[in-house]
């Protein structure tokens, strides 16, 4: 051992007699004076020890603070000083390892201190602060800690107990600086040397505490520094002399929570040792708190000023850093082409990249403000805010919206939530910055929820924004890599989207704005990103193929959607798509109306959508059959459409195949039918379809097999408020006398939605009527009220093989909720069953609309269409499919008309 | 503010294996081979850059260049202007001319672009 200086401290014999240790349960502050040292004590003893040789470091009335050599210790006291380490840990965080001093006898005395001390205790270890506060403040409102309530929200803390922490993962984060500039007072060691209590990284200036403007001698000019020293380029005055030291370190709260830091650079000349906005410094422990165990790397990009180099930021991390995951907690001031193309090469190398979705921002080119890097590939990360006594709801600080920028297919942002704060100012989680700049001063000069109560110069801010839920999500991703480390980024962002939590109630800030319901919504994406839930997400061992019965489908069997014939999944074109991962693949992921209807006279193309969640990677086949809806029962009669062969699928894999050709030859041109894909391989084999002998055999199956799906095909998308219509026609049997009865059951439909029944005259004449009133009639067709419920249209005479139509209208509220509502119609002949005629209402988010009368095509949001009736109003998921269909850009909010 | 010392990043378009051409190239594209320089063109553009004065900070797809203003005004024979942050828009630095090129070496360098600003959210 070394023979460094230890520091102890002085407990006085009390001028009262009572003990400071036995009898402190008597203190009061009262009481002070009895237990304060007898006159002159502190001086005797001070003169004693200065006589043994040591250093007095400080003392009051009730006190003192002296050092010395260890051997100088060793020999005065007759004692051995040894130097101890302890690790201790709190949930949630890194081990932390304290080195401290410790003497075999506790309580160091000798004859000459006696008189005067009762007891003489080496230094207790302390966690170093600077004059950034540490601890962090406690202000008087509701606010979250980023190493223990973070984690904890997004249930990380029970994968950190489980053992995984982000260990061996790296992560880049891209920001405005992670080094924090600060001044300190010191008592200097000797004339040539200060000592701090943590590693200097840069020192700009050592001088007198007597200068505090700065102006006199800097006293480290030409000096240097090594650890935690700092030797000056010029002597002190004297060898024990109070300097303030202006220098750059991490900040306390990286520094006590034990971190790993690796590579941290600035790039266009920027001063990495500082972080002048404050905005990097409080972002980049949101990554630490939900995996404390990775190894972050940091390239400062901008100093809040004009020098601002996002892109070569982004290139710097990547060609330096070796990062599995980069996160930037930022936008651009225009849309860069080039960064859009770093960031698909870093995905397709394998890096995950994560941004975050904007506060109120869009990736509109021609808006004013800043553009939200929106690019398919990666990661966009939302808000929701934790509800103070639980529960969250999408937060009404964070963007959501359909890319400007990505139509083709079209990208919403966000895929995800992390925890965001409200409006006005997004206050919610106590973060670390650069003490005296920024966002210290700017988030202090107000209250709460407009500032943060904290000091403008403690080195704490309360706020989040977007720019905190990218780098919790790259935690997540760190802890999945942990535990899985050759998982892909396309892998990745799928178990997050899988596992995320359903945020059902709040708005973002958007245009609109968006609103989170139960499932994929547009405000919230998946949902809130869950620590223990991906981590957990794929089946150990096993290769496990699903398709998926909806969007709300994880795989998870049995599935818990209600609707189980609209699987996304299943998706009929009729022309063969270019490129289909592009088209049909993840960027579309929350999308269920890509098909096309069945186009009859020509052959169609089938894709499926498929996944793995399980950890083994495998193959397995996918076969397509379709059949009538009244012969789910008898899967013999079903026609297989055809086979494909998935190979590889690899663990979290989200793929599209295809396609499967639907000849001509078996596509009907009447009635509707469904289609119905099964997966089978060797480890997760289909099910037996010899056991299904009845409707609910087949509904069950669908249910509890996550490797069978079913589509309805003739599923009607509509905007609320919106109206539209399908037919069908009842078809009579061969020969006179016969009595058909149509049941039509709208009991799904929304409160205050309208539906019209309109058929042939001559079938009305002779029929009763329940829950249906006549609104219309001509010579030749009727048309009738339903009045809700099923209603009943009995006894109708049909003639032989007549076949008449029969055209329902509906249309549905406004501020009807999203969902599946069928309009289902039976059909009896002569009293038996003779088939069914199911029409799917779909209310869902719509990125489009569509103007039946004029043809034009209007973004969400455009004035013009609360000009346009419910009937002309037509949803588009993306702007081609309404291109396909023959609509023009609206020259006001798309441009580019043809007109 | 106009200072000659201030630093000045900007990216730099290299000729492309195949002739394609990010610079003229406006929307988003998802492919980045036919972009590509070859390590020749990479190399001598790096070369003459750093004779100039630039300080390569960075190598991607494009190369990541800065260096003080009056380097770029004596190179490109261009002007900056500044302009303030509005909102939440930060500050930004405005060229003379959108796309500098250096004469002599259009065959290297397809040509050189300021950089688009970050904010952070």
């Amino acid at each position: 051992m070394t023979n460094e200086k230890v520091m102890a401290s002085v407990a006085f014999k009390t001028r009262s007699g009572m003990s400071l240790f036995d009898d402190f349960n008597k203190f009061s502050f009262e009481k002070l004076d009895e237990f304060k040292p007898k006159s002159n004590s502190v001086e005797k003893l001070i003169d004693t020890l200065k006589q043994e040789g040591f250093e007095i470091e400080s003392q009051t009335d009730v006190g003192v603070s002296f050092s010395g050599p260890r051997k100088l210790f060793e020999s005065s006291f007759n004692t051995k000083v040894n130097k101890r380490e302890a690790m201790f840990q709190s949930a949630g965080r890194a081990q932390q390892k304290i080195m401290f001093n410790e003497a075999i006898n506790h309580n160091l005395l000798n004859d000459k201190v006696s008189p005067f001390a009762e007891a003489i205790k080496l230094a207790i270890p302390g966690i170093p602060f600077h004059n950034a506060v540490h601890p962090a403040p406690n202000p008087p409102y509701y606010f979250i800690d980023v190493t223990n309530e973070v984690p904890n929200l997004l249930n990380a803390n029970a994968v950190h107990t489980a053992g995984f922490n982000g260990n061996g993962v790296r992560i880049s984060m891209i920001d405005t600086g992670i080094i924090t500039r600060v001044t300190e007072t010191h008592t200097s060691t000797d004339s040539a040397h200060v000592n701090t209590d943590h590693t200097v990284r840069h020192v700009y200036g050592v001088w007198l505490s007597s200068d505090p403007g700065h102006t006199g001698t800097n006293y480290f000019t030409g000096g240097s520094f090594s650890g935690n020293t700092i030797t000056l380029g010029s002597s002190l005055p004297g060898g024990s002399t109070s300097v303030e030291t202006v220098y750059s370190c991490l900040h306390p709260h990286y520094l006590s929570n034990g971190y790993t830091f690796d590579d941290i650079r600035a790039v266009g000349g920027l001063d990495v040792n500082r972080d002048e906005y404050g905005h990097g410094t409080a972002e980049a422990a949101n990554i630490l708190g939900v995996a404390p165990g990775a190894t972050l790397s940091f390239v400062k990009y901008s100093n809040g000023a004009w020098s601002n180099f996002p892109l070569a930021g982004f290139q710097a991390a990547v060609q330096h850093q070796n990062p599995d995951i980069i996160t930037c907690s930022w936008g651009t001031s225009s849309y860069d082409n080039l960064l859009h193309l770093e960031i698909v090469n870093a995905v397709s190398n394998g890096t995950v990249v994560i941004f975050s979705a904007g506060n109120g921002h869009t990736d509109n080119p021609g808006a004013w403000s800043a553009k939200v890097v929106s690019t398919p590939d990666l990661i966009s990360v939302g808000g929701a805010y934790p509800i103070n006594g639980g529960g969250f709801r999408a937060s009404n600080y964070s963007s959501s919206f359909d890319s400007f920028m990505f139509t083709s297919p079209q990208r919403h942002c966000p895929d995800v939530a992390g925890l965001v704060g409200e409006t006005p100012r997004g206050v919610l989680i106590m973060l670390p910055t650069e003490p005296g700049n920024g966002m210290d001063i700017d988030l202090s000069s107000e209250a709460f929820p407009s500032g943060d109560n904290t000091g403008s110069n403690d080195g704490w801010c309360v706020c989040s924004g977007t720019s905190a839920s990218a780098p919790q999500t790259a935690g997540i991703a760190a802890l999945l890599l942990e535990k899985y480390p050759n998982l892909t980024p396309n892998a990745i962002k799928n178990i997050l989207q899988n596992s995320a939590r359903d945020i059902t109630t709040g708005n973002t800030n958007s245009i609109g704005p968006d609103t989170a319901a139960v499932g994929w919504d547009a405000a919230t994406g998946f949902g809130l990103v869950d620590a223990n839930a991906a981590v957990n997400y794929l089946n150990a061992s096993q290769f496990n193929c699903y398709i998926r019965d909806s969007i709300l489908d994880n795989g998870t069997e049995p599935v818990t959607a209600n609707r189980l014939y609209t699987s996304p999944d299943i998706i009929v074109r009729n022309e063969p798509v270019l490129n289909p991962q592009d088209e049909l693949g993840m960027t579309v992921k929350y999308r269920h109306d890509l098909s096309d209807e069945a186009e009859d006279g020509q052959d169609n193309y089938v894709y499926l959508r498929v996944q793995n969640r399980g950890t083994v990677t495998g193959d397995c086949t996918a076969t397509v059959y379709f059949t009538d809806p009244g012969m789910f029962a008898n899967p013999a009669s079903w026609t297989n459409i055809g086979q494909i062969t998935i190979e590889d699928l690899e663990p979290g894999e989200f793929r599209v195949v295809g396609p499967i050709v639907w000849s001509d030859a078996d596509i009907t041109s009447t009635g509707h039918f469904c289609l119905i894909s099964i997966l089978d391989s060797a480890t997760d084999p289909a099910p037996d379809l010899t056991t299904i002998s009845s409707d609910a055999d087949f509904v069950n199956m669908v249910r509890n097999k996550n490797n069978v799906a079913w589509k309805n095909i003739r599923i009607n998308d509509l905007i609320p408020g919106g109206s539209s219509s399908h037919s069908f026609y009842i078809e009579g049997p061969s020969g006179s006398g016969h009595q058909a009865d149509l049941h039509i059951d709208i009991s799904s439909l929304p409160a205050g939605s309208s539906v019209m029944v309109k058929t042939v005259k001559r079938l009305i004449d002779s029929a009763s009527l329940s829950n249906l009133t006549i609104t219309n009639e001509s010579s030749i067709y009727s048309t009738l009220n339903h009045l809700g419920g099923t209603a009943i249209i009995d006894d109708m005479n049909i003639k032989s093989n007549e076949k008449s139509k029969v055209t329902i209208y509906y249309s549905v509220p406004e501020g009807t909720p999203d969902g599946d509502y069928p309009i289902i119609a039976t059909l009896y002949i002569d009293g038996a069953n003779v088939g069914r005629y199911t029409t799917v209402v779909r209310v869902s988010h719509f990125a489009f609309v569509g103007n039946r009368n004029s043809r034009e095509l209007h973004r969400k949001g455009c004035s013009w269409i609360d000009r346009m009736s419910a009937y002309n109003k037509i949803p588009f998921g993306d702007i081609d499919r309404g291109h396909k269909q023959g609509f023009d850009n609206c020259a006001y909010c798309l441009g580019n008309s043809k007109r | 503010m106009n200072n000659k010392q201030n630093i000045i990043m900007a990216s730099v378009y290299l000729k492309s294996k195949s002739g394609s051409s990010l610079l003229k190239t406006a929307g988003p594209v998802q492919n980045i081979e036919p972009y590509i320089a070859d390590e020749e063109t990479i190399n001598k553009a790096v070369e003459i850059l750093e004779e100039k004065g630039f300080k390569i900070e960075a190598k991607g797809i494009t190369l990541s260049i800065s260096a003080p203003q009056e380097v770029f005004e004596k190179t490109f024979n261009v002007e900056f202007s500044y302009k303030k942050a509005e909102k939440d828009m930060p500050g930004i630095i405005i060229c003379s001319k959108q796309i500098m090129n250096i004469k002599g070496y259009e065959h290297i360098i397809e040509g050189v672009k300021l950089m688009t600003a970050g904010v952070p959210f």
